[in-house]
């Protein structure tokens, strides 16, 4: 008998989060707050969507840029694949992205005239009906099931002095993978991921924290398009196959207005790849070999017998000199 | 290079430092405002059927034209939000498919689907009428008989399948939708 089980689906995206220049050095000025509250929702199932409004309000005295990101939190990228954002400026009839979490630009702007303090920014999470129907990458429909996403709203906004000349301040891009063996995260952190620039040098070596690689923050402080590699470096275990795929991240940072922003893309193997690039490994099918971090249990039977038989032998052997 | 100069060096390299730190400063300001923690958690959708075990083993029975055999079995939803399900026969194979029918009763004895246990496949079964709700289980019977008028033409004849169930949520769903 069989048990099918239709998953649900969800979704949180493949998401490389890019975060804005600075934002995490600077203070926060008393006047400049947000009030609401966060979302805390469980249970979605396809077809549910989710409301908040967020009264940000800002002390400024020239005409600023306010800008507006959701940063997905490292490790729960995968609802990002599916999770739909909308936000709007509530008062305004303006909705600055409707999209896809995993692919919300870096920075969602909007400028802000002198004497204008405050904004209403309606934000809207939902899930559409078709996620959880199987595809290829979600075989089984249950990739989106029982996932959460975690993201931290984040406002900024940058005031430049007049007369003086300002650099800016660079954009900081993480990358992160995801990998798997047979299919399911592992546990332990085994294996080595490399992050290699065009000449092959070596930026960075990381290990798997489970499932999860996660590079650390790259800046860049000039615009220009940037490409890198990611890739697994195969281990000594043979009873491993190794996932020998190389992704190519294309990184674009543009400048507007004395802010940076970057995008991030992937090829794999000189197509398209959406989503967080996934290392599947496989457990190596030989009869016998243990699974993959299964310790060989059988070891201490086989010293036991081969003792036993050794003291047989020599119990034999006693018995035959005492007979001659 | 003696003290003094060293002093003379380190003492511009500090100043330097500290006008480049000004200027830095001077140029751009920021302000960050944070809504930290949104979180966002998927539901499940999870059925056990029978634990998995067969509601019939090979050699149990010999059927025989006129034989009636019931056997019971359970499907429990073990998701997160009440479910619609399905079920239905799959991998059916042998003669004896086209010629047993099938009954599935529930705990009143109340018929919930019949036919032909080869006709009885996902595409043709239409979900049943109740909802499963969260850690619900339904207690069912499900009855194989073999019609008398089959005769011995069937003699010898072999039938292997598996009672599978199919769910899905009904939040948002109000058509029934099985995506399949």
């Amino acid at each position: 008998m069989s048990v099918l089980m239709l998953a649900c689906f969800f979704f949180l995206s493949a998401a490389t989060p890019v975060l804005a220049a600075g934002s995490e050095k600077v203070g926060l000025e008393s006047s400049d707050a947000v009030s609401g509250t966060p979302f805390s929702v469980e249970n979605m199932f396809p077809g549910d969507s989710v409301v908040q409004e967020y009264s940000v309000s800002v002390s400024h005295k020239e005409a600023v840029t306010l800008y507006y990101h959701a940063d997905i939190r490292a490790g729960y990228e995968i609802l990002a694949e599916v999770l739909e954002a909308k936000i709007e400026l509530a008062d305004k009839g303006i909705t600055l992205y409707d999209g896809l979490l995993r692919d919300m630009p870096s920075a969602l702007e909007y400028p802000l005239a002198a004497g204008e303090d405050t904004l209403r920014y309606r934000i809207t999470i939902s899930l559409d009906t078709g996620v959880g129907s199987p595809n290829g990458l979600d075989p089984d429909g249950k990739r989106y099931m029982n996932r959460e996403l975690i993201a931290d709203f984040r406002w900024w906004y940058l005031v430049e002095e007049p007369g003086e000349p300002g650099e800016p301040a660079p954009v900081y891009v993480k990358l992160t993978a995801e990998m798997t063996v047979d299919g399911n995260h592992p546990k332990g952190n085994d294996f080595t991921f490399q992050l290699t620039d065009e000449q092959g040098t070596i930026v960075q070596t990381k290990r798997n924290n489970g499932g999860l690689v996660e590079f650390d923050s790259l800046p860049f402080t000039t615009p220009g398009v940037y490409t890198l590699y990611i890739s697994q470096l195969a281990g000594a275990d043979d009873r491993i196959e190794y996932d020998d795929s190389v992704y190519r991240v294309t990184i674009v940072v543009r400048e507007q207005d004395g802010v940076l922003t970057a995008s991030v893309s992937y090829l794999k193997d000189g197509r398209a790849y959406s989503g967080t690039p996934l290392f599947s490994n496989a457990n190596a099918n030989i009869s016998g070999i243990p699974q993959t971090g299964e310790k060989n249990t059988h070891l201490g039977l086989y010293m036991g017998l081969g003792g036993g038989a050794l003291l047989i032998l020599v119990l034999i052997k006693r018995q035959r000199e005492r007979s001659e | 290079m003696n003290k003094t100069k060293k002093l003379s060096v380190s003492i511009i390299v500090l100043i330097l430092l500290i006008a480049g730190l000004c200027i830095t400063s001077l140029a751009l300001a920021y302000t960050v405002i944070k809504m930290e923690n949104n979180r966002f958690q998927t539901g499940r959708i999870e059925i056990d059927l029978n634990n998995g075990e067969p509601v019939i083993t090979a050699d149990e029975f010999l059927f025989e034209p006129g034989m009636t055999v019931e056997k019971p079995f359970y499907i429990q939803n073990k998701g997160t939000w009440a479910v619609y399900y399905k079920l239905y026969f799959a991998q059916v194979e042998g003669n004896l498919g086209d010629v047993l029918d099938v009954t599935i009763l529930n705990e009143e004895g109340q018929s919930l689907l019949t036919g032909k246990l080869s006709t009885l496949t996902q595409g043709n079964v239409a979900a049943l009428e109740n909802a499963l709700e969260v850690s619900e289980r339904q207690d069912m019977t499900i009855r194989f008989h073999f019609p008398e008028e089959s005769g011995n033409a069937q003699q010898s004849g072999s039938l292997t399948f598996e009672l599978s169930a199919v769910a899905v949520q009904t939040k948002n769903n109000p058509d029934v939708e099985f995506n399949e």
